[in-house]
């Protein structure tokens, strides 16, 4: 316990601001998907880091993290399967091609 | 026998129906045919004999009235249906020969007023009775006018049958009237009853009258004479069938046949009395005054039916009945034989004959034997019925007796002008050409001119079984005598006016006056009726005017009524108008305000819309760039609120 | 596991800049192929700092599920796709950041098309300026990693860096529990996983199925237009039939049959 619950929070949060990052700059929709990932990283890496420091007897915490990668991954799946139909139909996966709710 | 008695009218009708079947053209053909079916009627009747058949039918039932329909032989009917049959019979037999240039239809007419008379004299109901009655009515009426295109023909066809129609509605109102009281139309019903008494006096002499009233229209009895006269632009043998023998005796048939009423009623038995007294002086004088040979003999048939009718109003009906039989053969003859003087000469005036005995004698010996029979000279037929008359009228007093004689020597007088100024010779000298006529004319002639002379000396002897009416007290010899003189006085007082003034009246022309009067008279009602038609007619007009004020007053009231209605439809129109300017003035504002307003409105509205949906760029990353700033924004509120 | 507090802070260092050394190379290479290298890097220094921080079962959990499983799915699909290895971003203009990250991407022959070195050229100056420009003739630009927000993003990035270590600095510190916990920390979890939240733990496997049902669902070759053939027969509908006194003429030629454009057609003319 040498290292302060403060060091993983801001751990977290420069992943989180990357994954920020991630999300919004990048074209590509593997890419987007990929920051995703890294936010929700970021996430559990919070809820561990809480539940170590402040309630290391409840394991709730630890169950909602398996959910949140369960979530990650189903997430993953069904984004990776439209992709692929997305890139099927259209010869490219650049988010700003589906434009056609353009108003 | 009941078949063989139907066959007595309907042979007739039957040749009729056969001679109008056949056309026009066949009249030789159609007057044997119309000698045929009477020739038949006869035999039927001589055949049934003594019998007394009957053939009748309840025709229908209305309430309480019963209408029977049916003919019947009797006595009395018998003995004029044969007179009737044999005059027919004979006279169609002359006219083969006098009407050959005829029409068919003139034979179809004679055929049809043979089986209409027939009709009549059988009838045992008043219904029948009338039906035939009217029968005989239409044959006159078509026979008069058979040369309708001349004017007098026709005037005097629609005359005859509206005087005679006169008549008629009395004969109507009489047997409608009967039916009334007894409930049927069978007359040996109705004279049963008015035998037993059951029915009051008054009416009794009212049904007497109003049967009296159809009697005298057809026997051309005063005021109802003026007809007959006229009614020789017929025909001869029309004048000789209709005019003569029968139809015209129908009317005294009528009261024969209703005796038992008559007798039953000596109130009205008196009016028939002094009406026939009357006809029987008028027309015996008017036909003094003629110079129309048939228009004599037509005058002098209206003096004999007033003798019947005298007769019968002195309670003679056998005299009357019998003086009809007589009087049918020798007034028949007399006409056959002026026909054949008509045929000959193609005159009837008197003042152009003369002296025809040499060039026709048959004619004139046949002309002179009626005469004879018709002025009352033994032993010729007129003797034995006017004797009869006599002896009624002597029974009733000696005046009826000496007014008789009188009417006697006048039949003396007019007849003897009439055969003297036809054949005796003429003093001019100037003979007119002429010649006999055919057989069957000469035989027809003939063979009535026999039944003339012999009927009445014949009858004689079976006045009981011909005529069912009871004798009256045998008259003197001197009675006999006297008027056996009045006759031959006057024939020879006739004979003498003829050679000494030809054709001029034997009493002057007074009594040619009377005609005229009568006509005058009997126009009276017309001239009357036609006043009042005038009356009538400015009567009519100012109602007529009165109408055309009452509808130019509607014409006007509509006419107002129209320019209200128009002022309403201005009012109206303005009303219309003034909505539609009013509607027009919302119409600008709403366009040009509301309208603009709510333009301006959605250009507004679009121009934001256009605005805000430069925001929706589609482009994910910004979308992800907004929530994530927000979501920073809420984190930092959050952080504040809460700390 | 009781590591001294050197030990520890050596571990969290290193675990620490693995997992954001790595994410900061995911999201600034060119190669997509080297962002998910990057984000498999990352993912295992994530799963270091959990099994510092005790929870070994999701460390493992992590490694299994996110590196052996969702990773290679996601370099499977990177391989899929055009230009994976980023050579066609090679000669663009980069921040340092992504420089040293794409550092050895060679830039792509260009021998199929002479326009491809002139466009380069051309879009060189003001491709991170204007970035409709470089969407607009964007044929090469295909595989970008980079959109025109980049910038912004990457300020809104370290303002919501700033913000939360800012927070975590600002605020007063967690009350923070003393305890152990129990190094058999896996039958915990299998028991609550079991009993208490039973529920959640099958709405999750629920998921699953339905996310795999969706995934295949959606990616099989299937009868939508080019599919497996990738040739999609668009038909484009007949002429309707002219109405009958139309005062305007139809437009357009008067073809009888409908024509059939292939999508394959539309890429040769690209």
């Amino acid at each position: 316990m040498a290292i302060p619950l403060t060091a993983y929070l801001i751990v977290a949060a420069i992943l989180f601001a990357i994954g920020v990052y991630s999300v919004i700059a990048q074209r590509t929709a593997v890419m987007i998907l990929m920051g995703i990932e890294l936010l929700l990283n970021a996430i559990g890496l919070n809820l561990i880091a809480f539940w170590r420091y402040v309630r290391p007897d409840d394991y709730s915490a630890q169950i909602f993290t398996i959910i949140i990668v369960t979530i990650g991954a189903v997430e993953m799946g069904v984004g990776l399967a439209i992709m692929m139909l997305l890139y099927r139909n259209r010869q490219t996966v650049q988010v700003d091609k589906f434009e056609d709710l353009k108003g | 026998m009941s078949a063989l008695l139907l066959v007595v009218p309907l042979a007739p009708l039957a040749a009729a129906l056969v001679i109008l079947f056949l056309g026009r053209k066949a009249t030789r053909l159609a007057g044997w045919i119309n000698v045929g079916g009477v020739a038949i009627s006869l035999l039927a009747l001589i055949g049934l004999g003594g019998g007394e058949p009957r053939a009748e039918t309840v025709w229908m039932q209305s309430g309480g009235l019963t209408f029977t329909a049916g003919i019947a032989l009797d006595t009395l009917s018998r003995t004029i249906a044969i007179v009737v049959a044999a005059v027919a019979l004979i006279v169609n037999w002359y006219s083969v020969g006098h009407m050959a240039k005829a029409t068919s239809r003139f034979f179809a007419a004679m055929s049809f007023f043979v089986a209409a008379m027939l009709t009549l004299v059988l009838a045992n109901s008043t219904v029948l009775l009338f039906a035939a009655w009217e029968a005989v009515g239409l044959a006159s009426f078509l026979l008069i006018g058979f040369h309708y295109r001349e004017d007098a023909a026709r005037q005097a066809a629609r005359k005859a049958f509206l005087l005679t129609r006169l008549g008629d509605v009395g004969l109507l109102l009489g047997w409608l009237l009967a039916l009334r009281l007894t409930g049927s139309t069978d007359i040996e019903q109705f004279l049963g009853i008015v035998g037993a008494g059951k029915i009051a006096g008054t009416t009794l002499s009212l049904l007497a009258l109003l049967f009296f009233a159809g009697a005298v229209g057809k026997s051309a009895q005063l005021p109802l004479t003026a007809w007959l006269p006229d009614a020789m632009a017929g025909p001869t043998p029309v004048s000789a069938l209709i005019h003569s023998a029968t139809m015209v005796a129908a009317g005294v048939y009528l009261v024969l046949r209703f005796f038992p009423l008559f007798a039953a009623a000596p109130g009205a038995l008196t009016v028939v009395l002094w009406i026939g007294a009357t006809t029987a002086l008028f027309a015996a004088l008017v036909a003094t005054t003629e110079r129309d040979l048939k228009r004599v003999l037509a005058w002098s048939t209206a003096s004999q039916l007033g003798e019947m009718m005298f007769a019968l109003g002195l309670a003679g009906p056998l005299a009357a009945a019998f003086h009809l039989a007589t009087h049918a053969t020798f007034k028949s003859t007399l006409f056959l034989a002026a026909g054949a003087v008509d045929h000959a000469t193609g005159t009837r005036r008197l003042d152009q004959l003369g002296g025809l005995a040499r060039r026709l004698p048959i004619t004139a010996c046949v002309f002179v034997a009626a005469a004879l029979a018709l002025a009352g000279v033994w032993p010729l037929s007129g003797f034995w019925s006017e004797d009869k008359i006599l002896e009624a009228a002597a029974a009733r007093g000696s005046g009826f007796a000496f007014y008789f004689i009188g009417l006697v020597f006048l039949a003396g007088v007019y007849v003897s002008r009439a055969a003297t100024a036809v054949f005796a010779k003429w003093p001019r000298g100037k003979e007119p050409d002429a010649h006999e006529p055919g057989a069957s004319v000469k035989g027809a002639m003939i063979t009535l001119a026999v039944l003339a002379i012999c009927a009445g000396f014949a009858l004689s002897f079976f006045l009981e079984s011909a005529f069912p009416f009871p004798h009256g007290p045998e008259l003197a010899f001197i009675w006999k005598v006297g008027v056996l003189c009045a006759a031959l006085a006057g024939l020879a007082f006739g004979g003498w006016r003829a050679r000494a003034a030809g054709p001029a009246p034997a009493f002057g022309l007074n009594f040619s006056h009377l005609a005229t009067t009568l006509d005058s008279v009997t126009l009276a009602p017309a001239k009357l009726g036609m006043f009042a038609a005038h009356a009538l007619a400015s009567i009519e007009q100012a109602f007529d005017q009165s109408v055309r004020t009452v509808a130019h007053g509607t014409l006007s009231l509509s006419r107002a009524g129209d320019r209200f209605e128009s002022g309403l439809d201005h009012l109206a129109r303005a009303t219309a108008d003034s909505t539609m300017s009013a509607a027009r003035g919302v119409g600008a504002a709403e366009s040009h305000g509301f309208s603009d307003l709510l333009d301006a409105f959605a250009r507004l509205f679009g121009q934001a819309g256009g605005q805000v949906r430069g925001w929706e760029t589609g482009k994910l990353y910004l979308y992800t760039f907004g929530l994530f700033i927000w979501a920073l924004l809420a984190a930092l509120a959050g952080f504040f609120y809460w700390r | 596991m009781i590591l001294d507090a050197i030990t520890q802070w050596i571990a969290f260092t290193a675990f620490a800049l693995i997992a954001i050394g790595g994410a900061l190379g995911m999201t600034t290479t060119m190669s997509m192929f080297r962002s998910g290298i990057f984000l498999m890097a990352s993912f295992i220094g994530v799963a270091g700092l959990f099994i510092l921080l005790s929870a070994d079962l999701i460390g493992l959990l992590q490694v299994m599920m996110y590196v052996g499983g969702m990773l290679v799915m996601i370099l499977f699909m990177v391989l899929f796709m055009n230009d994976p290895g980023g050579s066609m971003m090679a000669g663009m203009d980069m921040s340092p950041v992504e420089n040293f990250f794409s550092r050895g991407i060679k830039l792509m022959d260009t021998e199929n098309g002479a326009g491809h070195e002139e466009h380069s050229g051309h879009s060189s100056p003001n491709d991170n300026a204007n970035g409709e420009s470089g969407k607009e003739h964007g044929m090469e630009m295909d595989m970008s990693m980079t959109t025109p927000v980049k910038k912004h993003a990457a300020v809104l990035a370290i303002v919501v860096g700033c913000v939360l270590v800012a927070l975590l600095l600002l605020r007063p510190s967690w009350p923070i529990s003393v305890l152990t916990p129990n190094p058999a920390s896996a039958e915990q979890i299998g028991t609550l996983l079991m009993g208490k939240y039973m529920m959640a733990f099958e709405g999750a496997g629920l998921l699953i199925l339905t996310g795999i049902f969706g995934a295949v669902l959606l990616a099989r070759p299937g009868k939508f237009p080019g599919d497996a053939s990738r040739e999609a027969h668009v038909s484009v509908d007949e002429d309707p039939a002219p109405i009958a006194d139309d005062p305007l003429k139809p437009l357009g030629p008067k073809s009888g049959e409908p024509r059939e454009i292939s999508v394959t057609d539309i890429h040769r003319d690209r």
